[in-house]
C-alpha cells in the first residue's frame, strides 16, 4: 500500500509521506508541537501569522454542539518575525513539510508577512484570505479582485510555492479559484470555517461564544467541503488540500474522490485525538486494501465523470 | 461529545472559606477526579477554568478567589442562580503511595481537599501555605484526613515563612511515598525539586491561561505540552523536563 504521494506547485514537486495535512488553527502555536504532529502527518501548517502580534477573542472563543464547533480565536499570533525560529525547529524536527499560514490586513501587507516567512523556508505559504472571524476592511475571500492582488503581492515577494485558502461563504467560489489559478497560485486550500455560525444557550437565553458568532467546523461541514471540492476540481487544475469535518479514514478517501491530493485535519483532533493522524491513515490503508486501490494517488478526483 | 455542550447549572449553596475565597456547589452532574477542572461560563461575562474541589454523592463544587474582574461578578451572583460547566477536563492526579504529603500554597489548595478526600487509607500529611490566616482554607477539612501542617508568610497562623520549607523540615525526620502540590509557580518548581533531590515522585498542579480546554487551539502549550489536556497534573520531574518554571 503506498501512501506517499507528490504535488506539483508551479515548478516545484513536493513530495509527502502521505495526504494528511495539520490545518491552520490547531496544535500549531510552537515548533514543538508542530514536530510531534508531523511523525504522523505529511505536512503540518503553522498559525496564520500576520505583520504584528495580536492577543485573540476573549473566552468563550470555542462552543460546541451536537454535530460540530464553533471557533472564534480571533487570529491570536505572535507575528511572523517571532515565528521564524518556531519553524525552523519544527523543519529540523520532523520529515513532515511545513506550511506556513499567514494573513495580512490589507492586501499589501500579504506580500509584507510572505516575505519575513520567507526567511523561515517553510515549504509552501497558505494564505489564509478566508478567516470569518475578524473584521479588516473587507473578507477578502468573497472578492475575486483582493485575491488576484493577495497572489500577485506574494508571488512578487516569495518563490515559495502559494496556496490560497478559500471560504466556502461565497457565492463565487468558482470564480475565485479560477482567480487564483490565473494570478499565479499554485494550488488551493478548501474550506475555511462554514458561516459565521452562532449558538444560543436556550437556558442562558444569550449567545455562547463572546463575539457572538464563529467559523462552523467538525462533522457538520463534511458536505459542504465535499462540493466545494468538488466544484473547484472543476474548475482549476492546481492541486487542492480539501479540508472539512473529515474525522476518518472513509471521509479523506471522499475528500480525496472528490480531487483534493491533500486532505486536512483541524478540528477532527478534538473528536480523535492528538493521534487522529495515525488513525485515519490505518484507516485508509485498509480501506484501499479492500477496495483493490495500490497507491493513494488512484484516488484522486474519481468521482468526477470522466 | 457530550461534556463539551455547556449545561447550565443551579447554584445550590454558596460557602465562604476565607475572606476574599467562596465555594459555589452545584447538583452533581459531572463525575470528575481529583485535579480535573472545569471550564465555568458566566454569560455576557466569559469563561475560565476552576478545578473541581468538592465531589460527594450529590454535589460537587468550585472554590474560587477573587481576584479580577471576572471572579468580581460571580461573587455578585446568588444561590439559585445558574451558571455554565462544561466538563470536566484533563487528566487528574494519579494517586498512589501509602504516606503522602499534600501541599497546598494559597487558593492552591482547591483541588487538595478533594484529592485528600478519595484517598482511601493512607497516612496524608497536609501542608498549608497561605499569605496570612485570614486567606487559608481548608484546615479543618484537612485535619479531617490527617497532620496538618501551616506556615504563612506574615506568621498570622502556623510558621513564619515558606511551607515548602515545612515539607522539607518534615522530609528529614520522615520518609514519604508521594507528594501532591497545587500552588504559585515558585512554590511548585521548589517541590519538583525537592522531589528529584530526595527521589520522592511528585504531582503537581500547572495553571496556565486555558481558552478551549480541549487540547486544539494550542493555547495553553508549553512545548508539546498541552496543560489543558495532557496536563494540568504532571509530575514534577516532567514539568522540570519541559521548563514549565521558565
Amino acid at each position: 500500500m503506498d501512501l506517499n504521494i507528490g504535488v506539483l506547485l508551479g515548478e516545484k514537486s513536493i513530495k509527502l509521506k502521505n495526504p494528511l495535512v495539520l490545518s491552520s488553527g490547531i496544535l500549531d502555536t510552537n515548533g514543538k508541537i508542530l514536530a510531534k504532529i508531523g511523525r504522523d502527518a505529511g505536512a503540518v501548517t503553522t498559525k496564520s501569522l500576520g505583520m504584528k502580534k495580536r492577543e485573540g477573542h476573549k473566552n468563550p472563543v470555542v462552543a460546541f454542539y451536537e454535530h460540530g464547533m464553533l471557533n472564534s480565536m480571533g487570529l491570536p499570533n505572535p507575528g511572523a518575525k517571532n515565528f521564524i525560529d518556531e519553524i525552523k525547529y519544527a523543519k529540523q524536527h520532523t520529515d513532515a513539510k511545513i506550511i506556513a499560514s499567514i494573513f495580512g490586513r490589507d492586501e499589501e501587507e500579504y506580500g509584507r508577512v510572505a516575505e519575513i516567512i520567507s526567511e523561515a523556508r517553510p515549504d509552501i505559504i497558505e494564505a489564509n484570505v478566508s478567516c470569518p472571524n475578524v473584521k479588516f476592511k473587507k473578507m477578502f475571500g468573497a472578492n475575486i479582485e483582493s485575491v488576484k492582488k493577495i497572489v500577485k503581492e506574494i508571488k512578487k515577494k516569495t518563490k515559495i510555492p502559494l496556496i490560497v485558502k478559500l471560504s466556502p461563504n461565497t457565492a463565487n467560489l468558482k470564480e475565485i479559484a479560477e482567480e487564483v489559478e490565473k494570478a499565479g497560485g499554485d494550488g488551493i486550500s478548501a474550506i475555511n470555517t462554514v458561516g459565521p455560525g452562532m449558538l444560543i444557550n436556550a437556558e442562558a437565553g444569550k449567545p455562547v461564544l463572546s463575539t457572538y458568532f464563529g467559523g462552523v467546523s467538525g462533522p457538520a461541514v463534511k458536505p459542504i467541503a465535499l462540493r466545494c471540492v468538488y466544484e473547484i476540481y472543476e474548475s482549476v487544475s492546481i492541486p487542492i488540500i480539501g479540508i472539512g469535518g473529515v474525522l476518518n479514514g472513509k471521509d479523506a478517501i471522499e475528500m480525496m474522490m472528490a480531487g483534493a491530493s491533500l486532505v486536512g485535519i483541524g478540528s477532527g483532533v478534538h473528536y480523535r485525538g492528538e493521534n487522529i493522524f495515525k488513525k485515519v491513515l490505518n484507516e485508509m490503508e485498509k480501506f484501499m486494501k479492500e477496495n483493490g486501490y495500490e497507491n493513494v494517488e488512484e484516488i484522486i478526483g474519481i468521482a468526477h465523470k470522466k | 461529545m457530550k461534556n463539551d455542550e455547556i449545561k447550565m447549572l443551579e447554584i445550590k449553596e454558596i460557602k465562604k472559606e476565607a475572606e476574599g475565597i467562596r465555594s459555589f456547589f452545584f447538583s452533581k452532574s459531572i463525575e470528575a477526579t481529583p485535579g480535573q477542572y472545569i471550564m465555568l461560563w458566566v454569560p455576557e461575562v466569559g469563561e475560565k477554568p476552576f478545578s473541581v474541589s468538592y465531589s460527594n454523592s450529590n454535589l460537587f463544587g468550585i472554590t474560587v478567589k477573587k481576584i479580577g474582574p471576572f471572579t468580581s461578578k460571580l461573587f455578585e451572583i446568588k444561590r439559585g442562580e445558574k451558571l455554565g460547566v462544561r466538563g470536566p477536563y484533563g487528566k487528574g492526579f494519579k494517586i498512589k503511595g501509602e504516606k503522602v504529603a499534600v501541599v497546598g500554597g494559597g487558593i492552591g489548595m482547591a483541588p487538595l481537599g478533594f484529592l485528600g478526600e478519595r484517598m482511601k487509607n493512607k497516612k496524608i500529611f497536609s501542608f498549608i501555605g497561605a499569605r496570612t490566616e485570614k486567606e487559608m482554607i481548608f484546615e479543618k477539612r484537612m485535619k479531617r484526613i490527617g497532620k496538618v501542617t501551616i506556615a504563612t508568610d506574615d506568621g498570622s497562623a502556623g510558621k513564619k515563612g515558606f511551607i515548602t520549607e515545612e515539607l522539607e523540615n518534615f522530609l528529614e525526620e520522615n520518609k514519604i511515598d508521594n507528594i501532591y502540590a497545587c500552588g504559585p509557580a515558585p512554590m511548585l518548581k521548589r517541590i519538583a525539586e525537592i522531589g528529584e533531590e530526595r527521589a520522592i515522585e511528585t504531582q503537581i498542579s500547572l495553571e496556565r491561561k486555558i481558552k478551549c480546554g480541549v487540547g486544539i487551539c494550542g493555547n495553553c502549550l508549553i512545548g508539546d505540552f498541552r496543560v489543558c489536556k495532557d496536563g494540568p497534573i504532571i509530575s514534577g520531574k516532567k514539568a522540570l523536563q519541559i521548563g514549565a518554571f521558565k
